[in-house]
């Protein structure tokens, strides 16, 4: 399986940190275009699309209501 | 239920002067300033201690300690007494919503004298410090005395006292602000903190419930009895646990606190369950700190220096770090005429400390009470691939618990050898390990502190015999600790068993030589807070006697 779910960062914190900051002060509506551009530069980066799809299946999974752990 | 004890409260003699000296006064009787006070005392500095309250804290406060503080504690000869009296936990696990989907271990060396964390009052935590205080030590504890007016001068830092029996003043050569979050000696010095407040509120309540559940740390995000917020539940001494509640910055922390509605919030967390109501307390919290620790002859520590949320225990659990740090240099100032200049290296390596619990602390919070729509949505993703992948669960920042700090880079550090373990290089605490001594178990941490250490670890031929024998002849004052291999059918022998200062252990295991030179040998000089203050490949007189010097004189020399 190419899709790789071990953490390959050692400083998980500053990971979500830097993620964090993608959105910081901007609107609703440039966030969203931030959050898009970002997810094509880092699939551009992965160089696998077999992998990229398998993201994409678990990606929607997780998104679906019930379909993972947390319920909200 | 919190049985309240009452402090001695008495007229002090200073009362009927006009105006009397001390060479420390410590202001706070919280775990900081009584852990301080403990540690002058047994360092031959019999510190004034002068507190408002006459009692201790009333409800549980802060309730998680850290291996790092229990190492202390044990240093100072209490760690049993707190490990004993309190509840000991390792395991803390994660749900989203009602299902488990994360959890880990603090200790996953079991093989230490300290547990990674107990949990204990912070009432029952002062209680067997003034104890020890009172039976064991010439401290001045002065309950009862609350400090009105700090002034300064380059001679000297004057107080005045108040009492039930009048005021009164007394001056000292070094003030320890270890008096809180609401400190006196921080407003009358007029000095501001440099951070972050944050608008959530939080509810904690303890109770009192009959239930059979592992000693873990549970933490929920977004759980059906608290939609949308988190939740945490952790357990404590007698029967006693504690309920912490996201509620919101919306939140009205008056009708907050009230019984009907705590109850009605603690029945949907715990259907079913009978519980009795012990302390209630709603709370916002600030990650931040002051500029400097050290202002001339005053010195702050504990929450009067820095604050930070309460997920990972960094509160209390840094604050006894600072007193660990200071205690010995203070002792060296005041009783062996070391450079006052060493203070400073207080505020060297204890601001960093603060900084990075600062930052672990602002993190949590930003996990846990995230600022926008879009960092909500970040971190529900975390969570939502958590059960699935692993790095996930690894981002899930419900607190990360209090470490201890390196202090990498102070000036009290000697240049480090090449190849050595990085846990253990110049500035960590020391990591304990089981040694023996003549066939009797104990540890390693049991053997270290209160003085400097020259620790050899490795096989002792006449190469180190000599070199100990140099430095013992330099620095009289220094204690010597050997750690053998286990070799069948040796004994030790020699010059240096006669000495008193002398200690030989055997590493039955090879856990201490893992630890501290990888499986070889290495040279160690430990500080009198059990942290490195330089190591070697071999054991050379010169290198360690210098690194003495650099750490009893100061900087100002470099």
């Amino acid at each position: 399986m190419p899709l790789d779910l071990e953490p390959r960062i050692d400083d998980p914190d500053e990971l979500f940190e830097a993620l964090v900051r993608l959105t910081e002060g901007l609107s609703s509506e440039e966030a969203e275009r931030a959050q898009n551009a970002l997810l094509l530069l880092l699939a551009n980066q992965v160089d696998d699309l077999e992998a990229v799809r398998e993201a994409i299946q678990l990606a929607r999974e997780s998104a679906r209501v019930g379909g993972a752990a947390l319920a909200s | 239920m919190q049985q309240k004890t009452e402090y001695p409260v008495r007229r002090s003699a200073d009362q009927n002067r006009e105006s009397t000296h001390h060479r420390v006064v410590i202001i706070g009787a919280g775990p900081v300033g009584l852990t301080l006070a403990l540690d002058l005392a047994q360092q031959g500095l019999d510190p004034v201690l002068l507190a408002a309250n006459t009692s201790p804290c009333d409800g549980s406060r802060a309730i998680c300690f850290a291996q790092r503080t229990l190492d202390i504690w044990h240093r100072l000869g209490v760690g049993e007494r707190m490990v004993e009296r309190g509840v000991t936990w390792k395991t803390g696990r994660v749900y989203c919503g009602e299902e488990s989907v994360y959890s880990f271990d603090l200790q996953p060396d079991e093989n230490q004298r300290m547990p990674a964390f107990i949990n204990l009052q912070q009432y029952a935590v002062e209680e067997i410090l003034v104890d020890e205080l009172l039976h064991e030590t010439d401290a001045d504890l002065r309950f009862g005395h609350r400090v009105t007016r700090v002034e300064e001068d380059p001679r000297a830092v004057t107080l005045t006292v108040e009492t039930s029996d009048g005021t009164y003043g007394v001056t000292c050569d070094y003030l320890l602000a270890a008096d809180g979050a609401r400190s006196t000696v921080r407003s009358e010095l007029g000095l501001d903190f440099v951070g972050e407040t944050f608008d959530d509120k939080f509810l904690i309540a303890d109770i009192t419930m009959d239930v059979d559940l592992p000693p873990e740390r549970r933490f929920w995000f977004d759980p059906p009895f608290n939609p949308g917020s988190s939740a945490l539940l952790h357990m404590q001494p007698d029967g006693v646990w504690r309920v912490d509640l996201q509620l919101g910055p919306e939140a009205d922390a008056e009708q907050e606190r009230d019984e009907s509605r705590v109850r009605q919030r603690i029945e949907a967390m715990l259907p079913g369950v009978p519980f009795e109501l012990e302390w209630v307390s709603v709370y916002t919290f600030q990650c931040r700190r002051l500029e400097r620790f050290r202002h001339g002859r005053i010195l702050f520590a504990g929450d009067a220096a820095h604050q930070v949320s309460p997920f990972g225990a960094r509160g209390a659990n840094s604050g006894i770090q600072d007193v660990d740090n200071l205690a010995w240099k203070l002792a060296h100032v005041v009783l062996q005429g070391a450079d006052d200049t060493l203070l400073d290296s207080y505020d060297e390596e204890r601001l960093p400390a603060a900084d990075e619990n600062i930052r672990h602390s602002t993190r949590s919070t930003e996990f846990i009470t995230p600022k926008s729509d879009s960092s909500t949505a970040l971190r529900d993703a975390v969570l939502r691939l958590a059960p699935k992948a692993p790095f996930a669960q690894k981002m899930i920042n419900s607190g990360r618990l209090s470490t201890p700090h390196i202090a990498d880079g102070s000036f009290l550090s000697s240049e480090d050898a090449v190849g050595l373990p990085p846990a253990t290089r110049p500035g960590a605490a020391c990591p304990d390990a089981p040694v023996s001594q003549r066939g009797n178990g104990s540890f390693l941490l049991d053997h270290l502190g209160g003085k400097f250490t020259c620790l050899w670890i490795g096989a002792l031929g006449d190469e180190e015999r000599d070199a100990l024998d140099v430095v013992l002849q330099m620095e009289p004052d220094t204690s010597i600790a050997i750690v053998e291999p286990a070799m069948p059918g040796e004994e030790p022998s020699g010059a240096l068993l006669d000495q008193e200062d002398v200690l030989r252990l055997v590493d039955g295991f090879g856990t201490v030589a893992e630890a501290y030179a990888g499986g070889g040998s290495a040279c160690y000089l430990i500080r009198p807070d059990q942290h490195v203050a330089g190591r070697w490949r071999r054991l050379d007189p010169s290198q360690v006697v210098s690194a003495i010097l650099r750490c009893r004189a100061s900087f100002a020399a470099n």
